[in-house]
């Protein structure tokens, strides 16, 4: 799942490393547009609907978290 | 009583009394100072605005307070029933269900509609007044500061509504944090669990605290009565009377009310967080150097930051996430394709936000075009990002040049003013107006045959100004490097306290008092 997700958004992010920082909103590389597409994206790809409670720094710092968010969401 | 605007001395006074007062008291009391103070304060802008204020924060206060029961005590049965993830979030959804339907929805209604009479109905009255024979009331009250207390209550509840905060147990503390008054007025926009672990942190009495406070509150004050309001001459002569003016004097007034326009609030805002540092409570930054943005979205990272992020915590993220714009999502990505579905999820939101923020500021239509012109500007600009892009690759244009960046920043200006035509001269038909005079002729000799200089201000106002201007230009360089607070503290005392002479004398000979003194309101008051 992790290596999908992060191919997933290399491709609609060409210019962000995603691999670069396990903080990656707190270290500013992940501003609230992006994250809006990468829900979209999310949202698309894997047909979840993310909640609002989901939106915490902790599932969008790294794409572990992205990714263990996806699976929950999932199930 | 006078209202103890900012720019009085009567509120100077009031300050200084608050704060040897707050200090005087144990730690433990200080709170009841700054409540009786609040109080005090919204009293001298008219004692029958206080019920409203008092009411809401009442309702508010108990709607939070319950719905904090119910999830609570639902929580509790869950942790004993040990139920976790899916089994968790199903057993929690009726009790979540149950507050949404009768707490928050409810209550969110409640204050807008309040919000709402206050906004609209002057107009509505005014309307009925005229048409039916019988309708005499026309009386509207407007609470101080309803726009900034109404999205703060607001915030408040889904804050609570989202499990993200806990609530404020006592309904005094809770009124002290909506109607604390260096914020009351004008905002920053507060958010209660940053604001109450400000005033209930153990506070010291510090030198250096005070020190700091007072120096934003003389740079806030020099912002205000030494540019903003010498601009104010200049910008309130041509805007109101447009029929008078033209070509380039149209274009300075409107450049002018930029600046203005962030002299005003962002020095309202300096002197806002002075005098809370007074009583080491320490405010959110509204400002953010906004006209060194690159881009018009930048520029709203950085103007008006509470605002912003309250929209963004608030309307934006909860209509990213919500279900529907999924399902849409979906949809166009089945009919239109991937990137097409992706570009409509990034501008709905946005499309939202920008006509609430015009709203927001303004209930005329000139404030709906205004929303609408950032709205559609900031959406191209994110979802043509990429094609903007290419454009700049195929034009061999080096975005990361010095000059480039230059031109990003006079770019974002010149944006700002376009939208300062929208509504600075009051209606669509002035603004209007204001465009047919501008291109009406092109008239240069203004800056030498002393024309310019005859308009509120005159050619040692505009000295002053420009000289004002490249002052705190060079101030907010240096603000972007370090703390120039520090920096002045740790000069020598005879240097320093030259600064603190000069910024004093400066803000008394060059402030505009005008026969009287009656300096004008702050803009932002107004919302």
């Amino acid at each position: 799942m992790e290596e999908k997700i992060l191919n997933l958004l290399s491709e609609e992010y060409p210019e962000i490393d995603f691999t670069a920082s396990d903080e990656l909103v707190d270290d500013g590389i992940l501003d609230s547009l992006t994250i809006t597409g990468i829900i979209a994206t999310l949202t698309m790809e894997f047909g979840i609907t993310i909640p609002y409670e989901e939106i915490v720094e902790a599932n969008f710092n790294s794409v572990a978290g992205l990714a263990k968010m996806v699976e929950r969401l999932s199930e | 009583m006078p209202f103890l605007t900012f720019n009085s001395l009567y509120f100077l006074i009031f300050l200084l009394g608050i704060s040897v007062l707050y200090y005087i008291m144990p730690n433990k009391l200080r709170w009841i100072v700054l409540l009786a103070a609040s109080t005090i304060f919204y009293i001298s802008a008219g004692i029958k605005k206080l019920p409203i204020l008092v009411l809401t924060a009442l309702i508010v206060f108990l709607s939070a307070k319950h719905m904090n029961i119910r999830f609570e005590t639902a929580e509790q049965e869950a942790d004993q029933r040990q139920l976790k993830g899916k089994e968790r979030m199903a057993f929690l959804a009726p009790i979540k269900q149950t507050c949404r339907n009768r707490y928050l929805i409810p209550t969110i209604i409640l204050v807008i509609a309040i919000l709402c009479y206050c906004k609209f109905g002057a107009d509505v009255f005014a309307f009925l007044n005229k048409n039916i024979t019988f309708w005499t009331w026309t009386d509207i009250i407007v609470p101080l500061g309803i726009s900034y207390y109404t999205f703060s209550s607001i915030g408040y509840l889904l804050d609570i509504y989202w499990r993200k905060a806990k609530p404020i147990h006592n309904y005094f503390k809770y009124l002290l944090c909506v109607s604390y008054f260096p914020q009351i007025v004008q905002g920053p926009i507060a958010r209660y669990h940053k604001l109450s672990s400000e005033i209930w942190k153990e506070h010291h009495f510090d030198y250096k605290n005070i020190c700091f406070g007072i120096q934003l509150m003389l740079y806030g004050y020099f912002k205000k009565l030494v540019v903003a309001d010498r601009l104010a001459l200049f910008t309130g002569q041509v805007l109101g009377n447009l029929a008078d003016y033209e070509g380039l004097i149209i274009l300075i007034a409107l450049i002018f009310s930029s600046f203005q326009l962030y002299m005003d609030f962002s020095g309202c805002m300096d002197i806002v967080r002075g005098a809370s540092q007074l009583f080491d409570v320490r405010l959110d930054k509204n400002f953010d150097h906004p006209f060194f943005s690159k881009s018009a979205a930048e520029f709203w990272r950085r103007w008006h930051i509470t605002l912003g992020a309250w929209f963004k915590d608030y309307v934006y993220l909860p209509v990213v996430t919500s279900g529907w714009l999924a399902k849409q999502t979906n949809t166009i990505k089945e009919k239109a394709g991937r990137e097409a579905a992706k570009k409509i999820n990034a501008a709905i939101p946005l499309a939202v936000v920008w006509l609430l923020t015009g709203l927001w500021h303004g209930t005329g239509w000139n404030y709906i075009v205004w929303g609408i012109y950032w709205g559609v500007l900031i959406i191209s600009a994110t979802i043509f990002a990429k094609q903007y892009k290419k454009m700049a690759e195929l034009l061999h244009i080096d975005t990361t040049t010095r000059g480039y960046q230059v031109f990003q920043m006079v770019r974002t200006f010149f944006i700002f003013t376009i939208g300062r035509l929208i509504t600075a001269p009051g209606t669509l038909e002035n603004s209007a107006l204001a465009l047919k005079q501008l291109f009406r002729c092109f008239n240069p000799w203004i800056f030498w045959d002393g024309t310019l200089y005859r308009i509120g201000m005159d050619y040692k106002d505009f000295c002053v100004v420009l000289l004002s201007l490249v002052l705190i230009r060079k101030i907010s360089m240096l603000q972007q490097k370090a703390s120039v607070r520090e920096a002045i503290a740790n000069r020598n005392i005879v240097l320093r306290w030259a600064i603190y002479y000069g910024a004093i004398f400066a803000i008394i000979i060059l402030g505009i008092y005008g026969v009287g003194y009656s300096a004008s309101d702050f803009v932002y008051a107004n919302f």
